[in-house]
């Protein structure tokens, strides 16, 4: 994320009647907070091993610093070299930072071998500290693992002493103060924790649970003294540069409208939807396995990639050479695509991580490259992430997402019969979705055939009717509608109509030319009755003036 | 402020055991000061010249305490000889810094 001037933020936060914030940098966690950190005050991170309070508060110190604040890190728990090798992994230089005297890592861990005599006062840390800020112009301070010093304390009472000197002191000295601390399972030592959360300004409490094989990391904040703040809780996940949330209660209802129609891919599919896809919208594509929808799907990608647009292919299957492999024999070639750069494949078992993860890898993603268009093949996938409500929520989270940047999204769903194609886990997202298109098979006659039927279509007319189509070796081939005799049908079935109904044209028009036939020669006969008639009038005429 | 206390006598440099202690105090802060007391006392007792102590005032030298990752006071870390013992937390009496360094003061 890029470094702000820190100044600038503020005054953007001037209008917000709450204290002032440090902004934390990390994305999402300012949004949650409203600002950041209460700016001069404490904030506690309360957290189990593991659950990366530590990279919370060093994510704090590194970005603040990076924006122009100097930071000190007191760690109680791990090295300032194993801090450094941690941060080199999130591709941060801690080391860099050091040199410039915008960060200084203080080693406070109490050796093993220590003998602790008596009681003691953190002055000394204090003093070092106090040292250290002035040298540096210090703004922001992280003690990590405070809860391993109170455990040296011998009496409560002399632990909650020093942790008002600790607060005052940070207090009085201006800097904006981040301590994290490990729930106590004892309960000697559960109070530590609880004093300490009454006294600072702002608690987070943060955890990792594993839910359905998977570990979801999620944080909530429980208090935050003269602020507004979001109270749910809030998954985040560590990425490879640092920590991410992306709070989904954030995403408000702003959705881009349709935009112009976009070529399908297939004439014959731009025919039935009056044009084509729009823009932006979201598609979604069911069917049972095997009817084509990544072949339809691909025709499409194909199609925007030589325009000029890119793709970003969000695959739960298949590898990205095993996609490309097999659409070849469709006629479709993806690789100059992936070439040029215009389309790009995300592919990872949804078993891989959880939900969180893959939203935020798939994110991270589309930031990077802007794709005009997104697939996802297949939705269907989807519940194997840990769990039903996770991939609904996966999936509400990219299409609002995708629908919010004005990004095509194109849904592939495999139907396996026991799922309703306009439902994931029993959540309906049918709202969401601009188009549908459904592919199946039809038997009847001793064959089976595909058909291809438009359900829905917001935003443009569109025609209800089943349309059989084929697979050739140059995509899908949509053919035309045939209605003989009022039904519909396929394959042979169709075939063998066609050429009946030929024979019944034909018949009919002899019949016709039968008919004229007789006609006139009825007419004929009428003509030469009436010429008999007007004879023999005359004849009596004759007589009669005689 | 540096307290330097060294006297040293030619004959202890034969019997070669001389006691070297930095003890890191904050100001006037009472535990640090009944430590600095205490040791004070003791080594004049126990080692009579053969004993040197240095006292860092962690307000004043900072740098000095953050070198040797002072982070509570008092500390008392005893350098010579070796091994090296860093003794936390207030020592209110010269028995029990002679029970921390394991010197038997009963012979003497």
């Amino acid at each position: 994320m890029k470094a702000e001037k820190i100044s600038s933020l503020n005054q953007g936060e001037a209008n917000n009647l709450s204290i002032e914030k440090a902004p934390t940098f990390i994305p999402g966690l300012d949004e949650i907070l409203s600002g950041g950190f209460p700016r001069g005050g404490t904030t506690v991170i309360n957290g189990d091993a593991g659950s990366g309070k530590t990279i919370f508060g060093l994510e704090f110190i590194y970005r603040g610093a990076l924006a122009g604040e100097p930071g000190i890190f007191i760690c109680f728990e791990e090295t300032p070299e194993q801090i450094r090798k941690n941060a080199a992994t999130l591709g941060w230089d801690l080391p860099t930072l050091e040199k410039n005297k915008m960060i200084f890592l203080h080693d406070g861990a109490i050796k093993p071998e220590t003998i602790i005599s008596g009681s003691f006062s953190l002055r000394g840390l204090l003093a070092s500290i106090a040292g250290k800020k002035e040298e540096i112009k210090a703004k922001r301070i992280v003690i990590d693992a405070l809860d391993v010093v109170l455990r040296f304390y011998d009496s409560p009472m002399a632990a909650r002493s020093e942790m008002h000197l600790l607060n005052n002191w940070l207090n009085d000295e201006n800097m904006t103060a981040v301590l994290t601390i490990r729930p106590s399972k004892n309960p000697e030592t559960q109070i530590y924790g609880e004093f300490f959360e009454s006294m600072s300004d702002c608690v987070i409490k943060i955890d990792a649970r594993v839910v359905e094989q998977i570990t979801t990391r999620r944080l909530r904040v429980i208090k935050f003294r003269g602020s507004d703040f979001h109270r749910n809780e809030y998954p985040f996940v560590i990425t490879s540069t640092g920590l991410f949330t992306a709070p989904i209660s954030m995403v408000g209802l702003k959705h881009k409208p349709l935009g112009k129609k976009i070529s399908t891919g297939n004439k014959e599919l731009d025919r039935i939807l009056c044009g084509g896809y729009r823009k932006g919208s979201c598609i979604l594509i069911a069917g049972e396995p095997g009817t084509g929808k990544t072949i339809m799907a691909s025709e499409f990608v194909d199609y925007v990639c030589r325009n000029g647009e890119s793709v970003l292919y969000i695959g739960f299957e298949e590898s990205e050479d095993s996609a490309v492999t097999n659409l070849k024999s469709a006629g479709i070639n993806l690789q100059p695509h992936i070439k040029a750069n215009k389309l790009v494949f995300l592919t990872n078992y949804p078993e891989a991580m959880g939900a969180e993860e893959h939203y935020i890898r798939a994110v991270k993603k589309i930031n990077l490259f802007n794709p005009e268009h997104v697939v996802v093949d297949a939705i269907s996938a989807c519940p194997r992430m840990g769990g039903k409500l996770a991939a609904f929520e996966y999936l509400m989270r990219l299409l609002n997402f995708c629908k919010e940047k004005g990004i095509t999204i194109l849904m592939i769903n495999q139907l396996t019969g026991t799922n309703d194609f306009l439902e994931i886990s029993g959540n309906s997202i049918s709202s969401m979705i601009d188009t549908v298109i459904y592919m199946n098979y039809i038997e009847g006659n001793g064959e089976t055939n595909r058909i291809l039927q438009v359900l829905k279509s917001r935003g443009s007319s569109h025609s209800n009717q089943q349309h059989e189509f084929i697979i050739t070796d140059n995509g899908i081939k949509i053919l035309d509608i045939f209605k003989g005799k009022g039904e519909f049908l396929t394959g042979t079935a169709r075939i063998e109509k066609e050429e009946q109904d030929k024979a019944d044209a034909e018949k009919l028009d002899y019949e016709i030319a039968r008919k004229e036939l007789e006609l006139r020669y009825l007419q004929k006969l009428r003509e030469s009755a009436i010429r008999e008639l007007k004879l023999r009038t005359l004849k009596r005429g004759k007589f009669k003036m005689e | 402020m540096k307290v330097n206390l060294k006297t040293k006598n030619e004959k202890d440099d034969e019997n070669n055991i001389c006691y070297r202690f930095i003890l890191f105090i904050a100001g006037e802060e009472p535990k640090s000061h009944i430590t600095k007391n205490v040791l004070l006392s003791f080594c004049k007792k126990y080692f009579k010249t053969s004993y040197q102590v240095d006292i860092v005032d962690v307000f004043e030298d900072y740098n000095v305490a953050i070198e040797n990752q002072i982070i509570a006071v008092p500390t008392l870390i005893k350098k010579e000889p070796l091994p090296e013992v860093t003794i936390v937390g207030l020592i209110e009496n010269e028995e029990k810094l002679a029970k921390i360094l394991g010197i038997d003061v009963t012979i003497n």
